[in-house]
């Protein structure tokens, strides 16, 4: 699913409040460079809405940019989260198929 | 571990609940002492609202306040399970959105039953506070009274009858910006939404700053949030008590297919929440919000979801309101803005005046650190240094009096809430036309006087209503306006507070009262009494003018009732009429009871302290002014006046010493509205002096209402001057024949 040129971003397992700035710095720094990246939310545990908000203007960010954002891995708990505050489909994952992306991304 | 963890998907009102029952049985009664005091400011809402009603106003804004008030009772009763109060505010919530919705009348015998209703939510109230008893039988009787009112349901005259069945909610959800930091994490809110029924989110990121300008521990989304197979209004109501005040606003969702001629109606109805929440103050600061919610009430996909009307007859179930959005927390402002806060059992208290507190108390040990210090170093300026932390202690000490003073202080409006609803219901009652006014209801006096105040002001308002104000025909005959004016007037003066009752009714029957006061013997025949003595008869006990006795007055009780409740606060009432153009009482109260001002006095060897407030004048006694009546009482002439001499030392048995009457003074103070001298050795100076009860610490005294502490350690008594009069008479009030002129020695 990924292009193996592009620079990915792993998301870590706390992507919540006490995270938030951590994640805000991580993300900030991967804004700076130019072309596709790859998000890698494999890994994420715990999502509360300043995590979700985090990926949502992370990708608004990418798109006023121009540039693609490709993920690799989804947890559940992401997904969850994700599509329940309405968010999947601003981060190019539709609400039907985000879910059999989790499948084969698993 | 998982985002949302399934032990979270239950209505959050119920997660507190058992947090609530797990929490310390102290801490609970606590909250719930909280809830109360805050039900009590919702019920004076309410009743002040149902009346501004029954004066003919509809304001929407103010049928929704008294709205949000039952559902801030129904709610936090929901989360004590307090069962029986949330069936019954759920039955007066459901009245009061048909009334909102303009689906039931605001006639008169709906109001008495709102009122009625509220008297009883009231009384439910008090007795879960009390742990007493509740009034099953009138909650029962009032509930069928509701029920068949809600059956009678009709519209007002512009709107169509219909009930709308919700089909599905709109709800718009914008967090605080801080949401997340107390830990209110609105991804909880909207999964506990999800688990009442099919939920549709739309993010609205309007006020997401650019991920440069981001600060990641705020919160910028909203949400829009179409439910759709919620169970009922009560549920979603459930989870959304505990989001922050005013984040939320719902609707349900306007049927479709509506029948043609109902169509404009509902627009006007969506197009009436607009404009409503246009006129939010909280929403006008947000202008942003506003539109994404008008946006969403036009969406065309939610108008293909749209059902049909449910066209059968209105009848119990809730229907939750569709055309105004629900503020949280409203009520809760608008009681701060009122500035209002609890009578009895707590008073809240600002933060910002604790922590003054708090600061001033650390000020007090540094000082105290430094006297200690002081005292235990030896050195040449010890002295200097001690007065000067004396001086800084004394300074001190005076700004934490003034800080705790202050804090006991409330408006005296609090004393006045039960007013407007007396004067309401005796009109209907005695068929009285009667426009209250209150004047100077921000005026601040301490909580113990507020308290002791309100009852002999109900009876004084009573009084005038059932005695003052005439009848309509009767005013129209007398060349007065039919509606009669009654007015209360609080005003600070000093140390003191003024509080007039006054009314433009018939006035005192003065030749009647003194007839009366003859008939009974408590004035003798041949006495010459001015017209203030006269009038100041209506005070003395079994004296009534009116000839048949009501269960409201003219039983001959209630006005001497007044007057001591007022001596009891350390204060005087006093009444002034002019016949035909009404009367005036009028109440002196000391701003606090904890701190008074007094003249401290010396009889024989011991000190006391004769309050302020009651004392007229201290002169050097002129023996030829005393005189002794056949009765041994003694007298001295003041003017034109004979007044009773006291000897307090007497009456105290005192071991009295041989004593020049020219050298003794006369302090002639005021026993409740008649003059009395107290015979005093000496007169030491003026002082503030901290009032200690003697009740609470000993037992209580006739004629000594308290003690205080002098500077040098020893105790002053404060005397009471009404129950020295009392002491001095046997524990018979004076008689008026004591007024009797007699003559000079």
């Amino acid at each position: 699913m990924s292009e193996a040129s592009s620079p990915t971003l792993v998301l870590p397992a706390a992507m919540d409040v006490a995270n938030a700035r951590k994640v805000y710095t991580l993300m900030q720094s991967h804004l700076s460079g130019a072309g596709d990246l790859e998000l890698d939310g494999e890994a994420v545990e715990r999502m509360d809405a300043a995590g979700v908000q985090l990926v949502y203007a992370f990708c608004r960010e990418l798109r006023s940019q121009k540039r693609s954002l490709l993920w690799r891995g989804l947890s559940e708990p992401l997904l969850k989260a994700l599509a329940l505050s309405g968010v999947q489909e601003a981060c190019g994952l539709p609400a039907q198929e985000a879910l059999e992306a989790q499948g084969e991304d698993r | 571990m998982v985002c949302l963890p399934k032990k979270r998907l239950r209505p959050k009102a119920k997660i507190v609940r058992d947090r609530l029952m797990a929490l310390d049985p102290a801490l609970q009664d606590q909250l719930q002492s909280v809830f109360f005091d805050e039900s009590e400011d919702g019920l004076a809402v309410i009743e002040a609202g149902l009346l501004e009603l029954s004066r003919g106003s509809r304001d929407p804004e103010l049928i929704n306040g008294i709205f949000r008030a039952v559902h801030s009772i129904k709610g936090g009763g929901g989360t004590f399970g307090m069962t029986v109060l949330v069936e019954f505010s759920h039955r007066l919530e459901t009245l009061l959105d048909r009334i909102r919705a303009k689906e039931h009348a605001i006639d008169a015998p709906t109001l008495d039953l709102l009122l009625r209703a509220v008297d009883a939510l009231g009384a439910l109230l008090q007795a879960k506070r009390a742990r007493s008893a509740l009034d099953h039988t009138t909650l029962e009787q009032l509930s069928e009274e509701l029920n068949a009112s809600l059956v009678r349901s009709a519209p007002v005259a512009d709107l169509p009858a219909i009930a709308i069945k919700p089909d599905s909610w709109l709800i718009h959800y914008a967090p605080d910006f801080w949401a997340l930091e107390t830990r209110n994490d609105p991804l909880i809110f909207l999964a506990e939404l999800q688990r009442l029924g099919h939920l549709e989110v739309t993010l609205e990121a309007s006020r997401l700053p650019s991920f440069a300008e981001l600060n990641p521990i705020e919160i910028y989304l909203a949400w829009d949030i179409v439910l759709t197979e919620a169970p009922d209004e009560e549920a979603i109501q459930d989870v959304l008590a505990w989001v922050e005040d005013g984040s939320v606003t719902i609707r349900t969702k306007p049927p479709a297919q509506k029948p043609i001629d109902a169509q404009d109606t509902q627009d006007a109805h969506l197009e009436d929440a607009r404009l409503e929440q246009n006129t939010h103050p909280e929403q006008d600061a947000q202008p942003e919000r506003q539109d994404v919610r008008l946006e969403q009430n036009t969406r065309p996909e939610h108008e293909a979801q749209e059902k049909p009307f449910d066209t059968r007859p209105s009848g119990l179930p809730p229907l939750p309101d569709e055309r105004v959005p629900i503020q949280l927390g409203v009520l809760k402002k608008s009681v701060e803005a009122l500035g209002r806060s609890r009578v009895d059992g707590s008073i809240r208290v600002a933060t910002s005046r604790i922590d003054d507190l708090v600061n001033l108390v650390g000020e007090l040990v540094i000082i105290h650190s430094m006297l200690s210090d002081i005292s235990q170093s030896p050195s040449k300026n010890r002295e200097d240094r001690l007065r000067a932390g004396l001086g800084e202690l004394g300074r001190n000490t005076l700004i934490l009096q003034e800080s705790v003073m202050r804090m006991r202080m409330l408006p005296i409006q609090f004393a006045l809430t039960r007013l407007p609803r007396l004067v309401h219901d005796l009109s209907i009652r005695l068929k009285k036309r009667i426009r209250l006014e209150i004047l100077g209801e921000t005026t601040e006096l301490d909580k113990i006087v507020m308290e002791g105040i309100s009852d002999p002001l109900l009876h004084l308002v009573r009084n005038a209503i059932d005695h003052g104000v005439e009848s309509p025909a009767e005013r129209l005959a007398a060349g007065k306006p039919e509606e009669g004016l009654l007015r209360i007037q609080a005003d600070q003066q000093g140390g003191y507070i003024l509080i007039r009752v006054t009314d433009d009714g018939r006035g005192i029957d003065e030749a009647h009262l003194l007839e009366k006061a003859v008939a009974a013997g408590l004035v003798d025949p041949m006495a010459t009494l001015n017209r203030a003595q006269i009038q100041d008869l209506v005070f003395h006990p079994g004296l009534s003018t009116r000839e048949e006795v009501s269960d409201l007055s003219g039983r001959g009780v209630g006005l001497d009732v007044v007057r001591r409740n007022v001596r009891e606060l350390g204060g005087n009432v006093r009444v002034e009429s002019e016949p035909g153009r009404g009367t005036r009482f009028e109440i002196r109260l000391p701003l606090t009871l904890a701190i008074i001002e007094g003249k401290l006095v010396r009889i024989e060897d011991q000190k006391y302290v004769i309050p302020l407030a009651v004392t007229v004048e201290t002169l050097r006694i002129e023996k030829e002014r005393l005189s002794r009546v056949a009765s041994g009482h003694e007298f001295y002439r003041l003017g034109t006046e004979m007044i009773p001499v006291l000897r307090v030392y007497e009456l105290f048995g005192l071991p009295s010493t041989k004593r020049d009457l020219d050298n003794l003074l006369l302090t002639v103070v005021d026993a409740g509205g008649r003059q009395v001298g107290l015979l005093v050795d000496e007169l030491l100076g003026h002082q503030q002096v901290v009032v200690k009860s003697l009740e609470a610490n000993y037992k209580p005294i006739l004629g000594i209402s308290g003690a205080t502490i002098l500077g040098n350690g020893r105790v002053a008594l404060i005397l009471d001057v009404a129950g020295i009069v009392d002491l001095a008479f046997k524990g018979q009030p004076p008689r008026v024949k004591y007024l009797v002129q007699e003559p000079s020695a």
